[in-house]
């Protein structure tokens, strides 16, 4: 039953393992059948101007490279008969800087593991639960889901540095991906627009430097138009933008004002490029850099790099595929 | 061929001119004609099955086609030819399809018909055609769709008495563009009024657009006083099964309960409707078609799909139908034509992907994968390629055995429906009436005063008066000859010989009133009465130039298909009532 496999494995090329702070990519969203899993590895090489994990730190002038890999596990798993994808991922990685310019005291090179993150995203118009005989006559059209995602701070972190992979703050983020077919969902035709706009709030690092942060709500916007090449590989224009998460510095112990930063506000474009390898293994490779620079010393500048290899698998039709073999 | 070409119209005037008697006689009546004579709009389907209409006990939405029926008269025992040419050849001349040059499909000509006469594989001059006759008697004639009698210029529409065309020549292609169907046909062929043209109209969509140039035919010509022929060949539901985008979901889940429940609920129905008898039982489920609950959920899924979009594709046939009733409704023409509706031939069971992917080396393999996409979401698209294959085709031909190719009656009965003004006999179901295809060019010529003793069909024209049930008395038979399969019909029994493996390869009886489903082969039982009907058989092959080919699609089919079980399979609820189930997994209620 070949065609099955392709029908699936269509729409598993696209399921994510990337999630950079405020940004995921293109067909992350796409409904999966029910059961399917998916475990990724994502190298990320970002250089920018804050660490890539972290984003309550932005350090004008400094120009930081992050090497990280994030691991995360997926599966979807239905609930009141919609298509939900349950998430965890956790970055584990480094981040290093030459940088010879006046940066707070601390190491310039620091390893160690992200802040675990477990989400989940349910779509509530126009997935409903995908078993795979529905999934496999699934025409998306348009679709809206909600996701909640919860980021909880286990990552290595260390108060007197400025390079951490950990943030030391517990933050949550709400958004509602929005996909809408352009075309005929054919495999080597399929077209869409994916719009998802976010927002995350923040809890308080209550020690930076003895300084606590606070910092206000992240919003971002991310958006996706995406085409089939053939059937088994995409190409994505992406552009991302995000606003906000200002940032307040108060001391830890007297709880003065200390600093008022202005949030890492900043767009980037780039392009994903997707391609299956099998039935089981999926590969996406990306870039993207920061645009419209402004006069705001914290804005986010930089680019990324990623890399990312998904394998996933059903069981009811791995089982057949390992019968057919 | 330039020359050819070149006079073809003279030819053609200079033939007519000398033409048969026929042509003689018909134009000496139509002088003697009125303008009240009928218009005549002859509607053809393409593997269209008995069973798919509402009115035949289909569950597709056919609402104009069951008006029609409502309103006219549906026949339940009404043959056509076992594949697609032979048909049209016998519903344009009148004579059995072996002396007009259509022995055989000229595609699948055997070694021993080929330069035989009456297996040309075109149709014959000198068999004139109803377009040609009536016109001669000052008919107006206009033909759309397929044709697939010829592509010589003196074989095509124009040439055999359509005023204007727009036809295809092939036996099929796409519905949407110029894609032929088989690497012999990569790219359809076309005439308008006579002239070879490549050029599609602007969102060409056959079953549309065939409609839109019939209605643009007859419209241009409103005012003319004479009356018309408008013969709408149809190439739907012909493979490959494709329907504009927005109908292509239109039956999604509506088949889940797959087509073992499928051919229950329809011969239930058909029981209901009285268009079987009560002990009627369907045919056994083909040996190399599964039972559809043991497959999996997921292969379900995909075979449900194809019979998806054939109804999706019937259902905008049925709309396009009902397009040119009204038009014909509102121009005031509809109170004086009489319209009929058949089939070409069973449904198709045929599906060419399969053995295409078993082959991919071939030039004939490649034709498909290089021109269309046959990826599961691509069926039914206008650069998609589905067939329905077998299992759904038996639904198609429910309640009988097999489907286009075998002179089962699964390959040869058609609906019939019959409209007249004035609704005669509004909703009468005839079964009593034994009927042909090539009885109806002699009837529409009786109907328009036209002789017609040169045809071999017989008129309908007192039974359609109600004067008489059937133009078949009881000693009159109806037999055939297709791929080397052979059949023969008087009254209720019929004779059959259809090779392995589809057949059993030797003569069988069946009594069709109480056997329509062909189960119960009577031939030990009643071996005299099956000795006279092989004899009648002899006798019709003998008169019609029959030869049987030494070649044939079933040679080594045997070895393409699973062998045949010993016993059917006790799992075939045939007949019986068997819960439906819907897509969650509920029971339908009836």
């Amino acid at each position: 039953m070949k065609l099955i496999k392709l029908s699936i494995a269509a729409l598993l090329l696209a399921f994510p393992s990337a999630a950079w702070a405020q940004y995921e990519g293109p067909r992350v969203d796409w409904p999966l059948p029910r059961m399917t899993n998916v475990v990724g590895v994502t190298y990320a090489d970002a250089d920018a101007n804050a660490a890539f994990t972290v984003l309550n730190r932005v350090e004008p002038e400094v120009e930081i490279e992050s090497n990280v890999f994030i691991l995360s596990y997926t599966r979807s798993q239905p609930i009141f008969d919609r298509t939900v994808h349950w998430q965890l991922q956790m970055p584990i990685g480094n981040v290093d800087t030459d940088s010879n310019l006046p940066i707070p005291a601390g190491r310039s090179f620091r390893d160690g593991v992200g802040d675990l993150t477990f989400g989940a995203t349910v779509n509530l118009i126009g997935a409903p639960d995908l078993p795979v005989r529905e999934a496999l006559r699934y025409d998306l059209d348009t679709t809206v889901g909600l996701g909640i995602s919860v980021t909880a701070p286990t990552g290595t972190y260390e108060s007197d540095e400025v390079l951490n992979l950990g943030s030391n703050q517990w933050s949550a983020r709400v958004s509602v991906p929005i996909i809408k077919s352009l075309g005929d969902w054919v495999p080597g035709r399929r077209m869409t627009l994916e719009v998802k706009p976010s927002v995350r709030f923040f809890g308080n690092n209550s020690n930076s430097f003895g300084e606590t942060i606070e910092q206000d709500p992240l919003l971002a916007l991310e958006a996706h138009l995406t085409r089939d090449l053939t059937k088994d590989a995409f190409i994505s224009l992406d552009y991302n933008l995000i606003e906000g998460g200002d940032q307040t510095f108060t001391d830890s112990s007297t709880g003065m004002l200390v600093e008022e930063r202005d949030g890492p506000g900043a767009q980037s474009l780039g392009f994903t490029f997707g391609y299956t390898v099998n039935e089981n293994l999926s590969l996406f490779v990306g870039h993207h850099q920061t645009i419209a620079e402004s006069s705001n010393p914290f804005e986010l500048r930089g680019s990324l790099t990623t890399v990312r290899l998904t394998w996933s698998w059903h069981p009811v039709l791995q089982r057949r595929s390992d019968f057919q073999d | 061929m330039a020359f050819s070409r070149k006079y073809s119209g003279l030819i053609r005037i200079v033939r007519l001119a000398i033409g048969s008697s026929a042509l003689t006689v018909a134009t000496i009546a139509s002088a003697q004609q009125t303008d009240e004579r009928p218009n005549f709009v002859l509607i053809v389907a393409d593997d269209l099955g008995f069973s798919d209409l509402g009115s035949f006990g289909g569950e597709i939405n056919t609402p104009n086609l069951d008006r029609l029926a409502q309103e006219g008269v549906r026949y339940t025992n009404f043959y056509v030819g076992a594949s697609c040419s032979p048909t049209r050849s016998m519903l344009m001349t009148g004579n059995d399809n072996h002396r007009v040059g259509m022995g055989n499909m000229y595609e699948m000509t055997a070694p021993n018909q080929l330069n035989q006469q009456g297996y040309e594989g075109i149709l014959r001059r000198d068999f004139p055609t109803i377009a040609e006759l009536l016109k001669s008697a000052g008919y107006r004639t206009y033909m759309t769709g397929k044709w697939h009698l010829g592509h010589e210029p003196d074989y095509i529409p124009r040439a055999r008495g359509f005023d204007r065309d727009f036809s295809l020549l092939n036996a099929a292609g796409s519905h949407f563009t110029l894609t032929g169907s088989r690497i012999e046909n990569e790219k359809s062929e076309f005439t308008r009024d006579g002239q070879y043209t490549r050029k599609l109209p602007k969102n060409y969509y056959s079953t549309r657009t065939f409609t839109d140039e019939m209605i643009g035919f007859l419209d241009a010509d409103r005012d003319k006083d004479s009356p018309f022929l408008a013969y709408l060949a149809y190439q739907a539901p012909h493979d490959p099964l494709q329907v504009p985008d927005d109908w292509l979901r239109r039956y999604k889940g509506k088949f889940d309960y797959g087509w073992d429940r499928l051919r229950n609920r329809r011969l239930a129905r058909m029981k209901q409707m009285g268009l079987v008898s009560e002990g009627a039982e369907l045919s056994p489920r083909l040996w190399f078609v599964p039972e559809f609950d043991d497959m999996t959920k997921a292969s379900r899924v995909t075979a449900v799909r194809k019979m998806e979009i054939y109804a999706s594709v019937v259902e905008y046939l049925d709309w396009q139908i009902g397009r040119m009733i009204e038009y014909l409704e509102q121009s005031g023409q509809l109170d004086n034509t009489i319209i009929l509706f058949i089939s070409d031939n069973g449904p198709e069971g045929n599906d060419p992907i399969p053995g295409a992917k078993r082959q991919p080396n071939l030039e004939s393999s490649s034709f498909f994968y290089n021109n269309y996409e046959t990826h599961f979401n691509a069926w039914g698209r206008d650069y998609g390629f589905v067939a329905y294959g077998a299992p759904w085709a038996q639904v198609s031909a429910t309640p009988f055995k097999s489907y286009k190719g075998a002179v089962y009656e699964g390959g040869i009965r058609s609906p019939l429906i019959v409209w007249q003004p004035g609704k005669k006999q509004a909703g009468e179901l005839n079964q009593q009436a034994l009927l042909h295809v090539m009885d109806i060019a002699p009837t529409m010529l009786d109907l328009a005063g036209v002789d017609h003793s040169s045809m071999q069909g017989l008129s309908w024209a007192e039974m359609l008066s109600g004067r008489q049930l059937s133009p078949r008395g009881e000693d009159d038979i109806i037999a055939m000859q297709m791929f080397g399969a052979m059949m023969v019909r008087r009254g209720d029994w019929k004779a059959v010989m259809m090779p392995e493996p589809i057949g059993e390869g030797r003569w069988e009886l069946f009594n069709l009133a109480r056997d329509p489903g062909e189960t119960n082969d009577l031939a030990a039982q009643h071996p005299e009465r099956l000795e006279t009907l092989m004899a009648a058989w002899d006798e019709y092959a003998k008169a019609n130039n029959v030869i049987l080919p030494n070649r044939t699609p079933y040679d080594g089919l045997a070895d393409r298909l699973p062998p045949k079980p010993p016993v059917v399979s006790p799992g075939w609820p045939r007949g019986q009532e068997t819960n439906w189930i819907d897509r969650s997994g509920n029971e339908i209620e009836e």
